[in-house]
């Protein structure tokens, strides 16, 4: 469920960071067309913030996908071309009733 | 004054820079646009492309991959795993080849078309002058496929 690449300080903590980002902005609701673009603004905003405020020499991709659960078939991969020993990313998926939301955060380091 | 037909670039011979020819019926309108202060030569424009994110360039590899791996294929549980991955290396590579100053990520999302409602969204800590993202997306009769990539320079 949750994943992370190499011991950068990303992984450290950044999995329950995005896990509460997600779960402040969606825990409890059901799947919306009406409000579903403002909750994955707000989740990316959060864990953004929230990332900002550990202080460390990064630059930060936050990226949020929300589906409504039909039984349709969703696939994601990502594919990274950087310094495998500074830089590190971390994926979230969680879950409720109605929806799926996969959040990933990429980390690269400023040299 | 509106350009009539194509506009050409060419170099000044007297004093180098770049100069714009705006071709006017059957007259030549020069007009000299300097870029900074300081005489700019053909190098200086030159080096521009090499270190910047060219959306275009980078949207057009994304069309390719994609085109190429999945094409008119119909979605399917046991391949998209590996669509997906294709794609992504597909991408990777061609960006490696373009022999830039970047780190790049790129990030797929296949889903079948089945009436399922499907939000992304993404934000980015980085340096807006340098730093860049290119979102794509595809379809064909029975999946959607959105790729981003995201370059930031070192």
């Amino acid at each position: 469920m949750e994943e992370y690449q190499n011991g950068s300080e990303v992984g450290v903590g950044a999995d329950s960071l995005l896990w509460f980002g997600i779960e402040s902005v969606l825990g409890g609701d059901d799947y919306s067309q009406t409000h579903v673009n403002k909750w994955t603004a707000a989740i990316v905003e959060r864990c953004l913030t929230q990332l900002v405020k550990i202080n460390k020499p990064y630059k930060y991709i936050v990226t949020c996908s929300v589906m409504q659960k039909t039984g349709a078939g969703l696939h994601t991969a990502n594919s990274c071309y950087w310094d495998t020993s500074m830089d590190g990313s971390c994926t979230v998926r969680w879950e409720n009733r109605t929806m799926y939301c996969v959040v990933s955060v990429f980390a690269v380091c400023i040299a | 004054m509106v350009p009539f037909q194509n506009v050409f670039v060419g170099e000044d011979l007297i004093c180098p820079r770049r100069v714009h020819l705006f071709y006017f019926e059957d007259n030549f309108i020069v007009i000299l646009v300097p870029v900074s202060a300081t005489l700019a030569t053909m190098d200086d424009f030159l080096s521009e492309d090499k270190t910047t994110f060219i959306v275009e360039e980078v949207s057009k590899i994304i069309k390719d991959s994609v085109e190429t791996v999945i094409g008119e294929n119909s979605y399917k549980h046991g391949r998209v795993n590996q669509w997906t991955t294709s794609v992504v290396e597909q991408c990777l590579i061609q960006l490696s080849k373009l022999d830039k100053p970047f780190k790049f990520i790129v990030n797929c999302i296949i889903m079948q078309k089945n009436g399922a409602g499907l939000q992304t969204a993404s934000t980015c800590f980085w340096d807006n002058a340098t730093d860049g993202s290119c979102t794509v997306r595809w379809e064909n009769d029975t999946m959607y496929v959105i790729i981003s990539i995201f370059g930031l320079a070192i």
